[in-house]
């Protein structure tokens, strides 16, 4: 990369790095920010991850029989073991949102699916300083439909989600190629608003009123982006170093059926994104549908969705378990890892990041969206128990978001159709 | 005296407009004004920022203009003088209305078309056709156009600003990889892929791995969903496009015949849906499979990067339809009774109900039936083919063949067979590279865009031949040769520089992409009649104009009436997808909020149903505009157009026509849900989804059906919530604001309408009474001309009766939408006449959206 000529991009630049493919690295730069790296700036960084499956979790076996301090966990979430005092569950709390498999992502929307979710929001205000506002990640994808996202724009939309773990690396940690490309695509993106600004030049002088003030609008955007553009290409060309020990991905096992090995290894590169401070806010969507897992050697009864609708079927409740507590053991590495980090002001990485896991679907096999069962770990939160709330009750689901959006260092009252909190039970 | 004139809003300045000699205005007008109007705006006290206290009027000052035509406006509806202040003598308040509606037609001089930018959608729509590109979406996270009352391309909305411009980058960036970026490089590494069953992956029924992870058996040759009946490697993705050699294990089992079984290999992109059917995958070639032992086969083949190699069996005798699943267990409950009676004993117990289906698809229904078959106890009296419990089993089948217990009996093949087994799979090469799929395309799409190079052309002359070409395109006007020569002159600074002939197109297509002329509208200023056709495109078709269109505005053929007729109805929308149709009516009515509402779960209506609504209004606008229907239609229309389901449920429409799908459906006219006034996405989208709001009804009736929209309600005033209807009706609650009389002048034209509506719910369904209360509704009240109306029925009346206001204010919008601003009010004189002369001669909506592109305020919008 020695021969860059910074002007115009060309020819010095070893055609390779130009040409060969970037994949996903350059596909969405939109979300990566001009911000700064916020190596230093560690206190108060406290971070926020999202896991939500698509099918829900099986409640008998997820939700504690007793209100109060966690002592026996239940078989979902026994893989947890080690983490009883640093997490907590929820039960009967939910977003009163309607029913159906559509309406699932009121996870983190709320009472309407589709709609801004917590993640955005958070991200909005404490991500804006890392390269990444956020990060969606998602497992297990067979199909995609819209809408079928944990995490929603502003504006309503589904954000894209990376299944492949060799994109999300090389989005975290770009190569000297991808360097190389983005170098070359500012530096003659920047000569491309020179030329448009000089190029309207003689149209200012034609122009008058309020046709001129338009024109000047545009302009004003363009020296605008112009700069930015040029703050960037100062900070373009460093190399953002992945921490001691992290190796790349080398496969993407992005088959449904490989569900379970592909969230193993995009836990991992959650950890390696905080750890490097690349961003604060992730989400990642646990999709599931015809997939039939083989776990522990044995090649379970139906599809993942199939199972689902198990109808108290013994067996395919047990399958189906057996699913959901595999999902627990990629998470129980990931709050392992997180442990073993160190984080802001000499705490574990764990302690910095809340660690939300849910769903939007209470009961798939009924469909129905009431009694979300609900995990919060980590974030130096008070844990250890299980909060039993009465689901007719007047508490919801979103009372606890503004807890943690609190937590976070927000100013929030409400979330969708919540505005109380539960401060009282985990601050 | 010259103080006195200065009748304005308070804080402003004149501009440049000529200075004029003030008219006086007539003396008992003066006397109206004196008794009736300057208590509270006289000079000292302005109210509103409006004095009255004046003698005469510079009618060439704009903003004395509009000025006047607010006093018009607010006299004309009753607003103005306040309910408790001393009314003026009819006689003089028509006399007032008459002259100043007079001195403002002849003083407002037609508008013009301000410079602006597109909106998203146009911006969207012109890079579709631009580059042939139909499926472009702007990115996620483009900043989204202001909605100014319910238009989305209005010139005060459309502002340009930082992040809007960053995402015109980034959109030419990728438009300009699109078409001059090769990701394929010549170097790549040597792959060799070795895997077992265990790698294979299994669905439903795809394939089952047995003999201890050594076999994978396929036993349906179903070409549908390849989760089905297919199995492919789960792991290996090949990395660079070439020619590699496929190398298979494979062998038979349980064979029922001497035919070779035929294995298909096709490739399948790895993150293609597993919902895909199995024949849209490329085929690789068919190996036969002839021993049950077994045996090494190969073939070479092409693979491209992001494939992987999956199996079919082709030949199966199974497969996954109702016939192949009857046939199979016909045979087997023939030859094994005792299989039938454990199906019988899942499927039609003799006590007890029968699991649902769904629960038993896949291995799960096999394993059931295992069990039932091992039951000591099983009773095998019905295990006969006739019996009734067969015929229930049989049924059920039939009923849940290919979702569900075709997948369930796959699994007894894998025991019984046949089937056809792979051991292993290894791919090795690539022997030699090929271009990828992706490469190929992005050479074909750079081929199509610059042209063919002709034999021995240089790389100035493609350049300049393309240029030359594509230029007018993109500006939407002719293009000089300078402008020509300044492109060629760039891309000859960046070839000095080192850079490649693609590479120089990079930047050059960014550079046109990020111009003005691309992005704005409205900058011809010496060729205007590029501006009335890019207007004219863009109106009619949300696009940019085709060459058609601009070699009408070059030979200036376009300012012809005929030829300028001959285009309109050569653009207008011919299908109910296209842009005019689903932009404009939703722009127009606002029902925007018809995209996000969720109806409230008592009202019963379903997704279906929203869904249904929400297309209702294209279907209903484009049907009277394709059948150039009278205007009256829109308010009384003889169909209503949407699914059966739907009309059945929500309209009471009995014998609806059994079809599919949306279609018309005829109506008696004065039908209850005939008509924009009357139809489920009208009434939804002025709804919040729980209940009506009659004020919001009303204020939409007069904003986007009468044009006469109210002014804004005082900041101090709170809203009516919903919930306060236990203790009485709405009604009563509302008759607060004709008592107030701060809210007396505007309520009094407002809720008469609101109140029409009642009987519409807020998914529109009819009611007779308001819940919770259970009171019976009382639609009926007195419109603000003194028609005394008893419901919804009388309000369509006395919409027909006035169908001039309500062409009035459709054309109104019409133009609004085109011309990007309101029309002023010497245009708004224009359509008048327009709209009269469609109604005088029977004319329909269609002819009146031809002959509103005729007018003065359509075409005088030009610079120049």
């Amino acid at each position: 990369m020695a021969n860059r000529n910074r002007l115009t991009g060309f020819r010095q630049v070893n055609r390779r790095h130009l040409l060969k493919g970037l994949g996903a690295a350059l596909a969405l730069p939109q979300f990566e920010t001009f911000g700064e790296l916020s190596q230093d700036n560690v206190c108060s960084t406290r971070n926020f991850v999202a896991v939500g499956t698509y099918l829900g979790w099986h409640k008998p076996a997820f939700v504690p029989a007793a209100d109060g301090a966690l002592r026996d966990l239940p078989p979902t979430l026994k893989p947890l073991d080690a983490f009883k005092r640093k997490m907590s569950v929820f039960s009967g709390l939910d977003h009163r949102a309607p029913n159906g498999h559509n309406a699932q992502s009121n996870f983190m929307c709320g009472q309407y699916p589709g709609s801004y979710s917590l993640d955005q929001m958070i991200a909005e205000e404490i991500g804006q300083q890392s390269r990444f506002g956020s990060l969606q990640l998602v497992a297990g994808s067979g199909e995609t439909s819209p809408g079928k996202a944990l995490s929603f724009s502003k504006q309503g939309t589904s954000l894209p989600m990376i299944a492949r773990p060799t994109v999300l690396y090389r989005k975290l940690f770009p190569t000297a190629d991808d360097r190389a490309r983005a170098e070359y695509l500012l530096t003659t993106g920047s000569s491309v608003l020179d030329d448009v600004l000089e190029d309207s030049k003689s149209l200012q002088k034609i122009l008058s009123g309020d046709d001129r003030d338009k024109l000047d609008e545009y302009l004003t955007a363009v020296r605008a982006v112009e700069k930015d553009m040029g703050k960037h290409l100062k900070t373009v060309h460093e190399v953002i170093e992945p921490p001691t020990g992290a190796t790349a991905p080398e496969t993407d096992p992005i088959s449904p059926s490989l569900q379970i090995e592909a969230e193993n290894i995009l836990f991992d590169l959650m950890v390696l994104a905080l750890q490097s401070r690349s961003t604060r806010v992730i989400s990642l969507f646990l999709d599931g549908l015809g997939q039939v897992f083989s776990l522990d050697g044995r090649k379970l009864g139906s599809g993942y969705h199939g199972l689902s609708h198990h109808g108290n079927d013994p067996n395919m409740i047990r399958d189906l378990v057996a699913i959901e507590s595999a999902h627990m053991h990629c998470l129980a590495g990931f709050l392992n890892k997180l442990e073993s980090k160190q984080g802001a002001n000499g705490k574990s990485l764990l302690d910095d990041t809340v660690v939300l896991v849910g769903t939007g679907m209470g009961d798939a096999s009924r469909h129905s969206n009431r009694d979300l069962s609900t995990l919060v770990a980590g974030g130096g939160l008070k844990h250890g128990f299980h909060h039993k709330f009465d689901p007719k009750g007047e508490t919801l689901l979103g009372d606890l978001y503004v807890s943690l959006q609190q937590h976070l260092g927000m100013e929030a009252t409400r979330f969708s159709n919540a505005s109380r909190n539960l401060n009282h039970i985990i601050l | 005296m010259k103080k006195r004139f200065a009748l304005l809003f308070i804080p402003l300045c004149f501009g440049s407009f000529a200075v004029a000699e003030p008219v006086r205005l007539p003396a008992h007008l003066t006397g109206l004004l004196a008794n009736n109007c300057t208590d509270c705006h006289d000079e000292s006290l302005a109210k509103g920022g409006v004095n009255l206290d004046v003698a005469s009027v510079d009618w060439s000052d704009p903003i004395q203009r509009q000025t006047w035509e607010q006093v018009l406006k607010m006299i004309r509806d009753g607003i103005m003088p306040p309910a408790d202040k001393p009314q003026p003598p009819r006689q003089q308040r028509s006399e007032l209305i008459a002259h100043l509606d007079q001195q403002l037609v002849r003083n407002t001089p037609f508008g013009k078309t301000k410079v602006r930018r597109l909106s998203n959608r146009e911006y969207e729509k012109t890079i579709q056709t631009l580059f042939k590109y139909r499926d472009f979406k702007l990115q996620l996270g483009f900043p989204p156009d202001h909605i100014t009352h319910g238009f989305d391309n209005l010139t005060s909305g459309l502002q340009v600003s930082k992040p809007l411009l960053q995402a015109y980058v980034e959109t030419a960036n990728g438009l300009a990889d699109r078409f001059f970026h090769s990701t394929q490089t010549d170097e790549y590494e040597p792959f060799e892929y070795s895997g077992g069953p265990e790698q294979m992956t299994q669905t439903f029924s795809s394939s089952e791995i047995r003999d201890n992870g050594k076999s994978l058996r396929l036993a349906s040759r179903f070409s549908g969903s390849v989760f089905r009946a297919c199995s492919w490697s789960s792991d290996m993705e090949i990395r660079r496009s070439g020619v590699y050699e496929i190398r298979v294990e494979a062998s038979q089992f349980k064979p029922k015949s001497d035919e070779p079984m035929i294995l298909e290999l096709r490739a399948r992109q790895r993150d293609a849906s597993d919902r895909t059917a199995a024949t849209k995958f490329r085929l690789l070639g068919t190996l036969e499979v002839t021993q049950t032992s077994p045996e090494d086969l190969k073939l070479t083949a092409v693979l491209h990067d992001g494939e992987t190699v999956m199996f079919r069996w082709a030949n199966s005798e199974y497969d996954h339809t109702r016939d192949a699943l009857k046939q199979a267990a016909v045979a087997k409950f023939k030859q094994d009774r005792r299989y039938l009676a454990a199906w019988q004993d899942v499927l039609a117990p003799k006590k007890g109900k029968a699991p649902p289906s769904a629960s038993l698809r896949g291995m799960n229904g096999h394993v059931k039936a295992q069990e039932a078959y091992r039951k000591p106890e099983l009773d095998l009296a019905d295990a006969t083919l006739d019996s009734e419990r067969t015929k229930k089993v049989l049924d059920l089948f039939a009923r849940n063949s290919t979702q569900c217990f075709c997948d369930t009996w796959a699994h007894l093949i894998f025991e019984e067979g046949p089937c056809l087994q792979v051991h292993g799979l290894e791919v090795i090469g690539p022997s030699k590279i090929v271009d990828s799929l992706t490469e190929l395309a992005r050479r074909q799409r750079k081929t199509e865009l610059l042209g063919r190079r002709n034999e021995g052309e240089s790389d100035a002359l493609y350049l300049n031949r393309f240029l030359r070409r594509f230029l007018p395109q993109a500006f939407r006007s002719e293009v000089s040769d300078q402008v020509v020569e300044h492109y060629a002159s760039k891309a000859k600074v960046l070839w000095g520089k080192g850079a490649s002939f693609d590479e120089s197109m990079h930047v050059m297509l960014r550079s046109i992409l990020l111009h003005p002329r691309f992005l704005h509208r409205d900058m011809n200023f010496d060729a205007p009649e590029y501006d009335l056709a890019s207007r004219l495109s863009y109106f009619l078709t949300s696009g940019p104009p085709d060459s058609t269109l601009l070699a009408a505005a070059r030979s200036k053929a376009i300012n012809n009436d005929a030829e300028l007729e001959k285009h309109v109805k050569r653009l207008l929308p011919r299908s109910v997808n296209d842009p005019f149709v689903q932009s404009f009516p939703k722009q127009w009515l606002n029902t925007r909020s018809l995209d996000f509402v969720m109806p409230d779960a008592k009202l019963k209506f379903s997704d279906d149903d929203l869904r249904y609504a929400r297309s209702e209004l294209k279907y209903f606008f484009h049907e009277i505009l394709k059948g150039n229907r009278p205007l009256t239609d829109f308010i009384d229309p003889d169909f209503c157009y949407t699914t059966t389901k739907f009309a059945e449920k929500h309209y009471k429409i009995k014998n609806a026509p059994r079809k599919k799908g949306y279609l018309k459906i005829p109506i008696k006219r004065g039908h209850p849900h005939g008509g924009l006034l009357a139809m489920a996405p009208t009434m939804i989208a002025t709804a919040n989804g729980v209940d009506t709001q009659p004020v919001v009804r009303g204020v939409w009736l007069l904003e986007h059906v009468i044009g006469r929209p109210p002014p804004e309600p005082p900041k101090d005033v709170p809203a009516l919530t919903p919930d306060i209807r236990g203790a009485t009706t709405p009604r009563e609650l509302l008759t607060q604001h004709t008592s107030e009389p701060k809210c007396a002048g505007c309520h009094q034209l407002i809720d008469p309408f609101g109140f029409a509506f009642e009987n519409y719910n807020a998914v529109g369904d009819w009611r007779n009474k308001w819940p919770k209360i259970n009171k019976k509704i009382d639609p009926s009240s007195r419109l603000f001309d003194g028609t005394a109306i008893q419901g919804p029925a009388d309000l369509r009346q006395w919409m027909l009766k006035n169908i001039d206001i309500f062409g009035q204010c459709l054309s109104e919008k019409l133009m609004t939408y085109a011309l990007g601003r309101e029309p002023n009010y010497r245009e708004r004189a224009e359509l008048r006449t327009v709209v009269q002369n469609n109604i005088k001669n029977g004319q329909g909506f269609r002819e009146l959206v031809i002959d509103l592109v005729k007018t003065k305020t359509f075409r005088a919008s030009s610079k120049g």
